[in-house]
C-alpha cells in the first residue's frame, strides 16, 4: 500500500507541475497575434512548402538497412559484456556473425541500394 | 557446447550454410540455374546427412534451445523433403520471371530453416526465433512477384501475423513472469494458443486463410500449406506434450475450436469457385480433424498401442504431403503473372492432360480420405481413436463433415471430367521434368502410405516416445 | 491363389483394354470379354469342385478355397480371400452380368472407350473383391473401390442429368460407408478388448462377445451402409437418379450387382455378427421392407421414363430381399438369395433392353413409344419375357424366389407378409404397362430401326436360360448356399419356440429334398 501511496504522490506531483506550468502561463502570459508571432524565435529557419513530401524509395532502403544493421550490432554489445566468459569460442562465433552481416552488406551493395541517385528499372508490372 | 552437440546441429546448419552460399552467389552473378542447383543440392545433402548420419547423433539436446531427438531429426528431414518438393515445383513457375529469381530460392530455404528450428525448439526463445524466420520469409514470398493480388495477400498476412505474434509474445511473457524461465509450461497458454491457432488457421483465427491462399503465388501457397502448417503443428504437439494442460477449460476450448473449424471450413468450401480457396477452407477443416485428435489426449494416451501423438504426426505428414501435391498441380498451370485457380479453368483436364488430371484426382481422393491413399489411413486412425475413447458425438460430427467435404472434392473432379466446351486454356504441352519429379515423389509417398502405413507408423511410434521427456 | 486371380483378372483386362482402346477399339472390347470369360471359366471350375463329390468331412472348413497373405500383421490385417457357396453364386452372377454389360455398351459407347472399359472392369474387380474378402478392412477397401469407377461411369458417360446423379450416388453411399468403417473399427476394438487378439478377420470377429449397447450401435453402422446400397426405403433417393442417368452398362451393373453387395453384406455380416440385435431390429426392418415394396411399385407405375420405371421396380424387389433376410429362417433366406440372383439377371436384362431401345429411338419416354412389336419383334419378345419374369410368372426364377420369401416370412410376420404380397399385384401392373405401352397400340411415327443384333440376342438368350433354369430347378444353387445359410440363419433365442418345428416341416415338404 505504501508503494502505491508513493506512486500516487509522484503522479500528483507530475500532474500539478504540468498543469501548473501551462495554467500559470495561460493566466499571466500575454496574448497577442502579430505578423511574426508564429515564426521561429532566435534560431531555425522559416518552413517552406508542405510536409507531405514524396521521398525516393532508395532512402527507405537505406533507412531500413540502417535500422536492421543497427539492431544487429546490439548483439555485439551484449557479447562485449561477456567477452571474458565467452572466450575464444565466443570470439569465433562473433567473427562468424560479423561475417554474415558483412555478406548481407555486400549483397545490398551489389544490388545497388547505396546508389541513391541512380534509378533502377523495377521489374514489376501490375 | 561440445563437439557432439555441434554435430547434432549440422542438419540445421547445413540449410543455413546453403543460404550463406546463395547470398554472395546471387550478389556476384545472377544465374538462376546455378542458384537453383545450389539450393536443391543443399536440401539433398541435408536429407542425405540425416539419412546416413542421423543415427550417429546421440545427444537428445544440442543446447538449452534445441532438441535433437529422433522426433526433431525426423521432422527436420521431412521438412527438407517438403522443401525439395516446393523448390522443384517452383522452377518452371519462376523461370520466365523478368526480375530477380534467386531471392525467391533464398527465402524458401530461409522459411524451411524457420520450420526446422520450430520442429527442434525446446525453449520459447528458439520457438519464437523459428516462428519469426518462417513468418518473415513468408511475407517476402507472398508478395514476391509484386502484382496486385500478391501484394494484397502479403499485407494481409503481414498485419494479421504480426498481431498474432504479439499475442504469442504476451503469452510467452506471462510464462516468463510466472516461471522466471522460458521453458515450456502451462502459463500463458491461452495467448500462446491464439498465436499457434492463427498460424494453423483454426476458427476463429482463420480469416486470413482463403485470401492469402488465393492471393499468394501457387508455389508459395504450397509452402504455406505444407511446411508452415506442418512446423507449427509439430510445435503444437511438442508444447502440449510438455506444457501441463490440466485445466478443463483448455479441453473445452480445443473441442470448440476443432468442431467450429470442421464445420466452418467445410461449409465455406462448398460455396467457392476458386480451387485455391476451396483448398484453403478444406485445410481449415483438416486442421480441425487434427484438433480432434488433440482433444482425445484428454482421456487416453494411446489407441490399442498406437500413441495419439503418433496419430497426430501421421495425419500431419500425410496432410502436408497431399497438399503439396495438390498445389503442385495448380503450380504446373500457373505462372508468375497468371494463376490458374478458377474451377472453370480445369474443365476437361482429363481429356487434355490425362496424367496430371490423374495425379490431381488421387491427391483429392487422398484429401477426401478414400481407400488406397494415405488420406484414408489418417481418417481410419482418427476414427479408431474416437471409438477407442468412445466419443460418439465427436465421431458423428466427423462423419458428417467427411461427407460434406466429399462434395467439394468431387466437384473439382467432376469439373475436370466435363467437356471443355471450346475453352482455350493455355496449357503447357508437357509437364516440366522437375515438377513431375516432385509430383511423382508426393504421389508415390501417398500411395505407399495408403497401402503400407505400418512402416511410417512404426517410425513415428519410435520417435514420439521421446516427446514427453524434457 | 485362384481367388486372387479371379479378383485381379478383370483388373488386368481393364488396364489392357484401356491401353489398346486408342488404336483398336474393337480389340479393347474383345479383351474385356475375354478377360471376363477366362474369369468365368476359373470360377466355374471352382464351382464344379464345390458341387461335385459330397464331402461331409469338409464341413469343418466352410471355405472351398482360401488365400491369406500378411498385409499389416501387427494390426491384424490380412489379405484374406475365401469363397463359399454364397460367394460363389454371387461371383458367377457378377461375371455373367459383367459380360452382359460389356456387350450392352458395344455400340453405345464410342467416346473414350478405353477409360469406359477400364472403369467397367475395375468395378467388377471391386465387386468380386467384396464378395470374396474375408478381412473386414479388405472388404471395406473393395467396397469403396467399386464406388469410384462407378462414379466416373455415371459422371462421364451418363445421360442428361449425370453430374447431379453421380454426386448424389457417391455422397449417399460414402456416407453409409463411413458408418460401416466406424462399425468395423468398433467391432475390432470390442473383440480385441475381450479376447486380446486384435484382428479384422471375419472368422475371429464372429466370436465377438455380445456387449449391449455396443453391438446394437455397430449393427446400426453396418446396417446403414448396406441399407443405402440395397436400398431400404428412406435411404433410396440416390437409386432412381443413378440408375436413370447411368449408361446402359452402368445401369446393368448398378441394378444387377451393386445393390446385391448390400444384400450380401447383410447376409454375410449383419446376421451372423449380431443375431440378438437383428431380432430386436427385425420388426422395424419388416415395416420398412413392406413400405419399400409398395412404395417402389407405386412409384414405378407412375413413371413414364422407362429406366426410372425399372429403377423403382428394383426398390420394390429389393424389399423382398430385405424381408427374406430379416425373416431369417432357411426358407426365407433361400428365397432372398434366389431373388438376389434372379432380380440381378432380370433387371439387368431389362436395363439392357431399355438401353437398346434408347439407342434406337433416342428416347426413354414411354409416352412417345407405341406399336413397336412389328418393327422390332425380337427385342419386343425379349422385353415381354423379362417383364414377365420381373412380375413373377410361375416357372421363372423370380416367382420361386418371391414365393419362398413370402412363405418364410409368413411364419415370422404374417401381417407384413400379406401387405408385401400386394406388391406382387403392382408388379404385374407396371411390368405389363411397359409391354403394353411400348410395343402394342398404335405406332407413333416409328422410324426405321434395326432389331436386336446377334451378339445382343446371344447374351440375352443366356440370361433367359439361367432364369428358366432357376425357375424350374433351383436345386444346384440351393445346394451351394445351404451350408452357409444354415450357419447364418437366425436361431430362435428360445428353443421351444413354436415357430421352429413349423419351419422344419414345411422345408422338408416343400423345398429341400437332399443336402442331408
Amino acid at each position: 500500500m505504501s508503494g502505491l501511496l508513493a506512486f500516487i504522490v509522484y503522479f500528483a506531483a507530475v500532474l500539478i507541475t504540468a498543469v501548473g506550468m501551462i495554467g500559470i502561463s495561460f493566466f499571466i502570459g500575454q496574448r497577442h497575434q502579430e505578423r511574426s508571432t508564429g515564426e521561429a524565435y532566435e534560431s531555425g529557419i522559416c518552413s517552406v512548402g508542405t510536409s507531405l513530401l514524396r521521398f525516393k524509395v532508395n532512402f527507405y532502403h537505406v533507412a531500413i538497412l540502417f535500422v536492421i544493421l543497427d539492431l544487429e550490432s546490439l548483439f555485439i554489445f551484449i557479447w562485449a559484456l561477456t567477452f571474458r566468459e565467452a572466450g575464444w569460442t565466443g570470439f569465433i562465433v562473433m567473427l562468424f556473425y560479423i561475417l554474415v552481416l558483412l555478406l548481407v552488406v555486400v549483397f545490398f551493395w551489389r544490388e545497388g541500394i547505396f546508389k541513391i541517385n541512380k534509378r533502377r528499372p523495377l521489374p514489376l508490372h501490375g | 557446447m561440445n563437439t557432439s552437440e555441434l554435430f547434432s546441429l549440422i542438419p540445421l546448419m547445413m540449410v543455413g550454410g546453403g543460404i550463406l552460399i546463395l547470398i554472395p552467389v546471387a550478389a556476384w552473378k545472377r544465374n538462376f540455374q546455378l542458384a537453383f542447383a545450389i539450393s536443391t543440392t543443399t536440401i539433398i545433402f541435408d536429407l542425405a546427412f540425416i539419412f546416413i548420419k542421423g543415427s550417429c547423433i546421440k545427444v537428445d539436446r544440442a543446447s538449452m534451445l534445441f532438441k535433437t531427438d529422433a522426433c526433431a531429426l525426423f521432422f527436420i528431414g521431412f521438412f527438407a523433403f517438403l522443401a525439395l518438393g516446393v523448390l522443384l515445383i517452383s522452377y518452371e513457375y519462376l523461370k520466365n520471371f523478368p526480375g530477380n529469381k534467386e531471392e525467391f530460392l533464398i527465402l524458401i530455404l530461409l522459411g524451411t530453416l524457420g520450420g526446422m528450428v520450430l520442429a527442434a525448439s525446446n525453449h520459447f526463445a528458439s520457438f519464437f526465433l523459428g516462428l519469426e524466420i518462417l513468418s518473415v520469409s513468408l511475407y517476402g514470398l507472398i508478395a514476391y512477384f509484386g502484382r496486385q493480388p500478391h501484394l494484397e495477400a502479403g499485407v494481409k498476412y503481414l498485419i494479421l501475423a504480426s498481431a498474432s505474434s504479439a499475442f504469442l509474445l504476451f503469452g510467452v511473457a506471462l510464462n516468463y513472469a510466472q516461471c522466471g524461465r522460458l521453458i515450456f509450461s502451462g502459463y500463458g497458454l491461452p495467448l500462446i494458443f491464439v498465436g499457434l491457432f492463427f498460424k494453423l488457421a483454426l476458427v476463429p483465427f482463420h480469416l486470413w486463410t482463403a485470401d492469402v491462399y488465393e492471393g499468394a503465388p501457387a508455389p508459395v501457397t504450397a509452402f504455406i500449406a505444407s511446411i508452415s502448417k506442418g512446423a507449427v503443428g509439430v510445435f503444437l504437439l511438442r508444447y502440449i506434450a510438455q506444457g501441463s494442460m490440466n485445466s478443463q477449460l483448455v479441453w473445452i476450448t480445443i473441442a470448440i475450436v476443432a468442431i467450429a473449424s470442421m464445420f466452418v471450413g467445410n461449409a465455406c468450401a462448398l460455396l467457392q469457385n476458386n480451387i485455391k480457396r476451396i483448398l484453403a477452407y478444406s485445410s481449415i477443416a483438416h486442421i480441425g480433424y487434427m484438433m480432434v485428435i488433440i482433444y482425445l489426449f484428454k482421456n487416453y494416451g494411446d489407441v490399442g498401442g498406437i500413441r495419439l501423438s503418433s496419430i497426430m504426426f501421421f495425419y500431419l505428414i500425410i496432410y502436408t504431403l497431399t497438399n503439396l501435391g495438390t498445389f503442385g498441380i495448380i503450380t504446373a498451370y500457373s505462372r508468375w503473372n497468371q494463376e490458374m485457380a478458377s474451377l472453370d479453368d480445369y474443365r476437361g483436364l482429363y481429356w487434355k492432360q490425362p496424367v496430371s488430371a490423374m495425379f490431381f484426382t488421387i491427391f483429392l481422393f487422398s484429401l477426401a480420405g478414400m481407400p488406397l491413399t494415405a488420406g484414408f489411413v489418417g481418417k481410419f486412425l482418427i476414427f479408431s481413436a474416437g471409438i477407442w475413447s468412445q466419443c460418439w458425438w465427436l465421431l458423428l460430427i466427423l462423419v458428417v463433415n467427411s461427407v460434406v467435404g466429399l462434395y467439394y472434392y468431387l466437384r473439382i473432379i467432376l469439373t475436370m471430367s466435363q467437356e471443355a466446351e471450346g475453352r482455350l486454356v493455355p496449357l503447357p504441352v508437357r509437364l516440366p521434368v522437375p515438377l513431375l519429379i516432385s509430383l511423382g515423389l508426393m504421389l508415390s509417398a501417398i500411395l505407399y502410405l495408403g497401402i503400407r502405413p505400418d512402416s511410417l507408423l512404426h517410425w513415428i511410434q519410435y520417435f514420439s516416445q521421446s516427446l514427453y521427456s524434457r | 491363389m485362384i481367388l486372387f486371380w479371379i479378383v485381379i483378372i478383370p483388373f488386368i483386362g481393364a488396364v489392357l483394354s484401356w491401353f489398346s482402346a486408342a488404336k483398336h477399339p474393337l480389340s479393347a472390347r474383345w479383351i474385356a470379354i475375354v478377360a471376363l470369360g477366362i474369369d468365368l471359366i476359373l470360377a466355374l471350375s471352382l464351382a464344379k469342385n464345390m458341387m461335385g463329390p459330397p464331402h461331409p468331412q469338409s464341413t469343418a472348413s466352410l471355405w472351398a478355397a482360401e488365400i491369406s497373405w500378411d498385409w499389416i500383421p501387427q494390426a491384424g490385417l490380412h489379405f484374406h480371400l475365401a469363397i463359399d457357396g454364397l460367394s460363389m453364386v454371387l461371383v458367377l452372377l457378377t461375371l455373367i452380368l459383367g459380360i452382359a454389360a460389356v456387350v450392352a455398351s458395344w455400340s453405345e459407347i464410342k467416346d473414350r472407350l478405353g477409360f469406359f472399359l477400364f472403369n467397367l472392369l475395375a468395378i467388377l474387380s471391386g465387386i468380386l473383391g467384396v464378395f470374396l474378402a474375408m478381412d473386414l478392412i479388405l472388404f471395406y477397401f473393395c467396397w469403396e473401390l467399386m464406388l469410384i469407377p462407378m462414379y466416373f461411369l455415371i459422371a462421364i458417360w451418363g445421360h442428361e442429368n449425370r453430374r447431379y446423379a453421380a454426386m448424389k450416388f457417391f455422397i449417399f453411399t460414402q456416407a453409409g460407408s463411413l458408418f460401416l468403417l466406424l462399425a468395423i473399427l468398433g467391432l475390432y476394438f470390442l473383440h480385441g478388448h475381450f479376447s486380446g487378439n486384435y484382428s479384422f478377420e471375419y472368422q475371429d470377429l464372429l466370436n465377438t462377445p455380445n456387449q449391449w449397447p455396443y453391438s446394437l450401435l455397430f449393427m446400426l453402422g453396418f446396417l446403414i451402409a448396406f441399407a443405402v446400397k440395397l436400398p431400404i426405403f428412406p435411404f433410396h433417393p440416390w437409386l432412381p437418379d443413378a440408375h436413370t442417368e447411368a449408361p446402359t452398362g452402368g445401369s446393368i451393373i448398378l441394378a444387377g450387382l451393386l445393390l446385391k453387395t448390400g444384400a450380401y453384406g447383410m447376409l454375410r455380416f449383419v446376421l451372423p455378427f449380431f443375431p440378438q440385435d437383428v431380432q430386436l431390429m427385425a420388426p422395424l426392418i419388416f415395416v420398412l421392407a413392406a413400405i419399400g415394396i409398395i412404395y417402389g411399385a407405386i412409384m414405378a407405375f407412375a413413371q413414364s421414363d422407362l429406366k426410372k420405371l425399372v429403377a423403382f421396380s428394383s426398390v420394390s424387389h429389393m424389399g423382398f430381399v430385405l424381408l427374406g433376410i430379416f425373416a431369417g429362417n432357411e426358407i426365407a433366406l433361400n428365397g432372398a438369395l434366389l431373388q438376389i440372383v434372379c432380380h440381378g439377371i432380370s433387371t439387368g436384362a431389362l436395363f439392357f433392353l431399355v438401353g437398346a431401345l434408347q439407342e434406337r429411338l433416342h428416347t426413354r419416354d414411354l409416352n412417345s413409344m407405341g406399336g413397336l412389336w412389328p418393327v422390332i419383334p425380337r427385342l419386343s419378345a425379349l422385353t415381354l419375357f423379362f417383364a414377365l419374369a420381373s412380375l413373377g410368372l410361375p416357372g421363372l426364377g423370380n416367382f420361386l424366389a418371391e414365393f419362398l420369401v413370402l412363405l418364410g416370412s409368413y411364419i415370422v410376420t404374417p401381417i407384413i407378409t400379406i401387405i408385401a404380397s400386394i406388391g406382387l399385384v403392382y408388379a404385374a401392373v407396371y411390368s405389363l404397362r411397359i409391354v403394353q405401352q411400348a410395343f402394342h397400340g398404335k405406332p407413333k411415327g416409328t422410324p426405321m430401326i434395326s432389331d436386336l443384333y446377334n451378339r445382343e440376342a446371344i447374351i440375352l438368350g443366356l440370361l433367359i436360360s439361367i432364369i428358366l433354369f432357376l425357375g424350374v430347378y433351383p436345386q444346384p444353387v440351393m445346394n451351394l448356399v445351404a451350408p452357409t445359410l444354415q450357419q447364418i440363419r437366425i436361431k430362435p433365442v428360445d428353443a421351444t419356440s413354436p415357430l421352429e418345428p413349423a419351419i422344419i416341416v414345411k422345408r422338408d415338404v416343400l423345398v429341400i429334398k437332399d443336402h442331408s
